[in-house]
């Protein structure tokens, strides 16, 4: 009795300082960035050893973790970087910045996924694309080009459109569905050359990710998916020049810093040679002269650190295309000039060791003109979208379980849809005051990514977002015989709809194995401004409307569910996931209607809406390595539409209606100076409306169509090889240079970009015989690139 | 370094030489089925005369199509019931072949249906027409006419009316250079203050056209120009059978010496609104980089075509050296 009175105090005493420093808890927290160029890391791991506890660095590179008192060893690792480990006695909340270093490694750029290793694993997000820069650098899509967006298709779930064509379709979604952001702001058409290269110059381009389910609640606006971009922030060491000359177009980057490690810029020109490429695709028997194209884009940004807890970046885009035309036999003669134009002013501050905030302004715009003569007539179409947008994103980290993301956003939209302005002979025709459209659509979220169990992680959110199309509006009102029977005036900021939504989403992560595990997801989003399509081919004329009182937002479910397995200690990565996709309020011009035509007219009257159902099983494997790096992708995929006003009702398949899509892709590092890469692709045709049947009216031959979109076009399939040269790699002087020569569509293979008939007539039995011919872009096309770094 | 930058020059340019020699295009074969045969009708009844119905089948895109009448005469249909109602009464429209008509009325036939004087006629050439000259059908502006017809057991009906008449304010004809002699025709017009005017113009040469032709873009609304005085100018249409119009540079034109006789029409919406999707499905076939058209017909019951009243007023200009 004596012995356990004499026990229970020295027990008491040893039990209290564990008690006490059970309920200390301290944060540390910070910034990582490469220590060669000061550029913040995203996505980098953030570990303690001893607690078996970690985290990821957010998109500004900031982290936090909570944890009780204590020494530990801190463990911050990225592939491509040598692992950085310090000791650190966490008494109270402490602040540590950490520069990571490149590892020391025998060969040249090392191209292997720049993550965590189990990422796709262990991650809750599923339905996330990430190709790193340096790979896509080593696949060029076309005549030795590198593109971003192009790039992104090669993985299964993302399908091209097709030859001259840079609209994604993720999904079965259409490509006005993904919400393209650089730096924050929202880039309208992404497309250059009619759809053959987008606007992204890689060598201005940090990161780029894309998400194409299981949404998380901080992004909205858009049906099918996210692309997520971030510009370089520029050298805050040293200057760093690069380039290169190729075929179509040459670029140039000069970054470096302004203030040593305190303020930095960025600049970064592409521009494409006028009329080289036209040859490409204007068939051998036109007499064409006077046709010019070219474009430019042009990225700039600027960044300061103000302080330790507060950043500045001020980043910028714009662009422009121009096509011209000719065709002196006929008189005909076409200019069509485009581009974007966007900027952004972001302010990163951390407000204590366990909050960041980024609080961004951004101006966006989007505008083209189509001006056309023939003879004495002269028609002048055009359109645009401009933005201005006000967003603010929290990140709090209470401890390492929760992170939680939360935040407003604001946006003011100002649409010109199809405007049209015409003149024949000496008078000018009527065609209405110019129509715009004004609207302000906002949202506020708040999301958490919750480790409920070692596990089991579960990320849920709530998005609170509406739109509001505002005045000035003149509306016309009218009968079923497309007259008018009333016109209602909404004055500057009258309102005239309001559609106030709910957003839901959720998705869930649980760890069957240390290398398995499966996800599932279900996101709810409305997208409020729509892309009216003319035709199957994506052209300019394609423009954004505004939800009406006429249009209501669109809106999808998304439900998703994968298994991931990672094999060879995550030397290879397998997934399998399937996808069911409901939209409503779909939209669609109607039949016959002539954009433009604004007399007595709204734009919006030209559209019908409908619904549409997409699923499909997607399969991916990829191989990191040393040597051989690749993936293969495979989609299997339905996606189809019903509209009351198209197709008498009936439903039909959308126009990007891919059953099979496989990529296959290889790259292989022969040696220090030679690597090689290859890429297949295959896709089932295009899904088109054909004429079937004909019959005369009044002496003339009229022609009748089939059922929307009941036949397909020619399967498509192409190999491109590729070989990148480093001439000396093992020299240390400063100055770099590489060759690339690509061959596309190694196989020639000529795959369908449309249909025409040609009508044939024989003299001597008096008959017409119509011919279907069809018409391909690209045959084989070698290049080569030149390309340089000092 | 300069000795890399040239052997790239060299490279560049032979790639791009070998590149541009490729061709990017080849015929292919389209299987087309078989189920895309309709019914079509093209009705017309205008202010003065008798109305009539020709009823034809469409045919498989890619079948031959002979410019020859007797491919006219492979899709007639025969045997049909068609009826047009007026003012309450329904009447039968009678089927009127071209073997049943004496000698004599066969040649006005065959001008009335299009085929040109002095073109060559098979024999057994039967066509057919459903029309009839009951006064009481004789058609007057502002009456409504209902059509219905009962084809190989299926019926179909559709309804028009002929709307108030609007004449042109003026005409003249103005040649267009290099030429002296070739031009076209212009015209003023004041558009009445309703909106919804439609019309329809057709020229015929005296001594040169069997009848009148109209084309499919010589339709107008006043979308555009609603209450407004507007000038427009229009070319000539060519029948489709024609064997005589050969000389290349007055197909289109209007010539010195020609007497014209101009029939302006007015149309109610839906038959402008065929007229006008006809005239966009038969310019220049399947344009790639537009929606398919849809000809927007207004019979009810599944047939394609047009049931249409016109309200023709008539002006004749004589062509005049300039």
């Amino acid at each position: 009795m004596s012995r356990f009175c004499k026990l229970l105090p020295l027990f008491l005493f040893g039990l209290l300082p564990a008690l006490t420093f059970a309920q200390e808890k301290f944060t540390i927290s910070g910034t990582v960035k490469d220590a060669r160029n000061g550029e913040t890391m995203v996505g980098t791991n953030v570990f303690i050893d001893e607690l078996k506890k970690g985290t990821t660095t957010n998109l500004y590179g900031f982290y936090s973790l909570t944890v009780p008192a204590g020494t530990y060893t801190l463990k911050v690792s990225f592939l491509g970087y040598a692992t950085y480990e310090k000791q650190v006695e966490l008494k109270a909340d402490m602040r540590l910045d950490i520069p990571l270093g490149a590892a020391v490694i025998e060969q040249q750029e090392v191209v292997v996924t720049g993550e965590r290793k189990d990422k796709n694993v262990s991650d809750n997000r599923m339905s996330v694309v990430e190709i790193p820069i340096a790979q896509i650098k080593e696949l060029p899509v076309l005549a030795g080009e590198v593109d971003i967006i192009k790039t992104l298709t090669l993985m299964p779930g993302v399908q091209s459109g097709g030859e001259g064509n840079t609209g994604l379709y993720v999904r079965g979604g259409g490509p006005d569905q993904n919400l393209i952001l650089l730096d924050e702001a929202v880039v309208y058409n992404a497309s250059h050359l009619f759809g053959f290269l987008s606007v992204f110059n890689a060598d201005a381009i940090k990161s780029v990710e894309l998400t194409k389910g299981g949404i998380p609640a901080q992004y909205g606006g858009r049906l099918a998916s996210v692309v997520d971009i971030a510009m370089k922030d520029g050298n805050d060491k040293q200057y760093e020049v690069e380039g290169g000359i190729g075929l179509v177009s040459s670029r140039l980057t000069v970054q470096g810093p302004i203030k040593k490690e305190k303020a930095s810029f960025l600049l970064s020109g592409r521009g494409a040679y006028a009329g080289l490429l036209v040859p490409y695709f204007i068939p051998e028997e036109s007499n064409f002269q006077g046709t010019k194209y070219g474009f430019y884009d042009l990225n700039a940004k600027v960044n300061w650190t103000v302080n330790d807890k507060n950043r500045l970046f001020l980043s910028g885009y714009f662009g422009r295309d121009v096509f011209g035309f000719a065709n002196k036999e006929s008189g005909f003669s076409l200019n069509i000039p485009w581009g974007n134009a966007t900027a952004t002013l972001r302010w990163n501050h951390i407000i204590g060791p366990k909050m960041f905030v980024n609080t961004s302004f951004i101006f966006s715009d989007y505008d083209f003109s189509f001006e056309g003569g023939q003879a004495e007539f002269d028609l002048k179409l055009y359109s645009g979208i401009r933005d201005f947008n006000v967003k603010t994103d929290f990140n709090w980290l209470p401890d390492p379980r929760h992170n939680v993301k939360f935040g407003a956003n604001y946006v003011y939209h100002i649409f010109t849809p199809s405007n049209a302005e015409a003149r024949t002979g000496d008078t000018q025709l009527d065609l209405g005051d110019v129509t715009r459209y004004y609207g302000h659509e906002a949202a506020i979220y708040i999301q958490d990514d919750f480790d409920v169990t070692d596990k089991l992680r579960i990320n849920g959110g709530l998005r609170a977002s509406m739109f509001s199309h505002v005045g000035p509006f003149e509306r016309y009102v009218k009968n079923e015989f497309d007259q008018i029977e009333d016109t209602i005036k909404y004055g500057p900021a009258d309102n005239v709809v309001t559609y106030p939504r709910l957003e839901p989403r959720l998705s869930v992560r649980y760890l069957l194995g240390k290398h398995n595990s499966i996800k599932a997801s279900y996101t709810m989003n409305y997208q409020y401004i729509h892309l009216a399509t003319i035709s199957s081919i994506a052209l300019p004329t394609d423009t954004w409307m505004p939800s009406t009182d006429l249009i209501p937002p669109t809106e999808g479910h998304q439900w998703a569910v994968g298994y991931f397995h990672n094999f060879f200690d995550n030397m290879l990565e397998t997934s399998v996931e399937g996808y069911y996709k409901i939209m409503s309020n779909l939209v669609e011009y109607k039949q016959g209607v002539i954009p433009g035509d604004n007399i007595r007219n709204n734009p919006d009257q030209n559209l019908t809406v409908g619904d549409g159902t997409s699923y499909g099983a997607e399969f991916f494997i990829r191989k990191n390595g040393k040597k051989l790096n690749g993936w293969i992708g495979y989609t299997l995929s339905w996606t189809d539409r019903t509209f009351p006003e198209l197709n008498f009702g009936n439903t039909f398949p959308a126009t990007y209606d891919r059953r099979h899509d496989l990529s296959v892709v290889a790259m292989y590092n022969i040696s220090k100076r030679v690597s090689v890469s290859a890429v297949f692709v295959y896709a089932t045709g295009n899904a088109i409306t054909l004429p079937v049947a004909r019959y005369f009216i009044d002496g003339a031959i009229v022609n009748e169509y089939s059922d929307r979109n009941s036949y397909r076009m020619g399967d498509y399939h192409r190999l491109d090889l590729g070989c990148t040269i480093h001439p000396n790699p093992k020299k240390t002087k400063r100055f770099k240079s590489t060759w690339n020569i690509s061959i596309y569509n190694v196989y020639s293979r000529q795959n369908p970009y449309f249909y025409y008939f040609d009508t044939d007539v024989d003299a001597t039995t008096q008959q017409v015989s119509i011919k279907a011919k069809q018409v391909s872009l690209f045959p084989i096309i070698p290049s080569v690139t030149w390309n340089f770094k000092f | 370094m300069e000795f890399q930058i040239l052997n790239m020059r060299k490279i560049l340019s032979l790639m791009v030489l070998i590149a541009l020699f490729v061709s990017c295009e080849k015929e292919i074969t389209i299987e087309v089925p078989d189920s895309a045969r309709q019914i079509v009708f093209e009705g017309y009844v205008e202010n003065g005369t008798f109305p009539y119905v020709i009823i034809t089948r469409s045919s498989g895109y890619f079948d031959p199509i002979s410019t020859q009448v007797s491919a006219l005469a492979e899709v007639i249909v025969r045997g049909a019931d068609v009826y047009v109602t007026v003012d309450g009464t329904e009447y039968k429209l009678d089927q009127i072949c071209l073997a049943d008509l004496p000698d004599s009325l066969q040649g006005l036939a065959y001008q009335f249906l299009g085929i040109p004087v002095g073109a060559p006629i098979p024999p057994n050439l039967d066509l057919c027409v459903y029309l009839s000259f009951n006064p009481a059908l004789t058609g007057q502006v502002g009456k409504r006419y209902d059509l219905r017809a009962v084809v190989e057991g299926n019926e179909y009906t559709a309804t028009t009316r002929i709307p108030e008449l609007v004449n042109l304010d003026s005409l003249w004809f103005k040649v267009e250079p290099p030429s002296d002699s070739l031009g076209f025709i212009w015209a003023t017009l004041t558009d009445p203050d309703t909106v919804g005017n439609s019309y329809r113009l057709a020229t015929k040469r005296l001594n040169e056209d069997a009848r009148f032709l109209a084309g499919r873009g010589n339709v107008s609304n006043d979308r555009l120009f609603n209450g407004q005085k507007v000038q427009f100018g229009f070319g000539r249409e060519v029948e489709f059978f024609s064997t005589s119009d050969t000389i290349e540079d007055e197909i289109g034109k209007f010539k010195v010496g020609d007497t014209v006789i101009v029939k302006f029409t007015t149309i109610e919406l839906p038959v402008y609104r065929f007229w006008q999707t006809c005239g966009q499905a038969t310019a220049g076939g399947a344009n790639p980089f537009g929606s398919p058209i849809l000809v927007e017909s207004n019979i009810q019951g599944g047939a394609r075509g047009v049931w249409g009243g016109y309200g023709a007023t008539f002006d004749t200009l004589i062509v005049l050296p300039q």
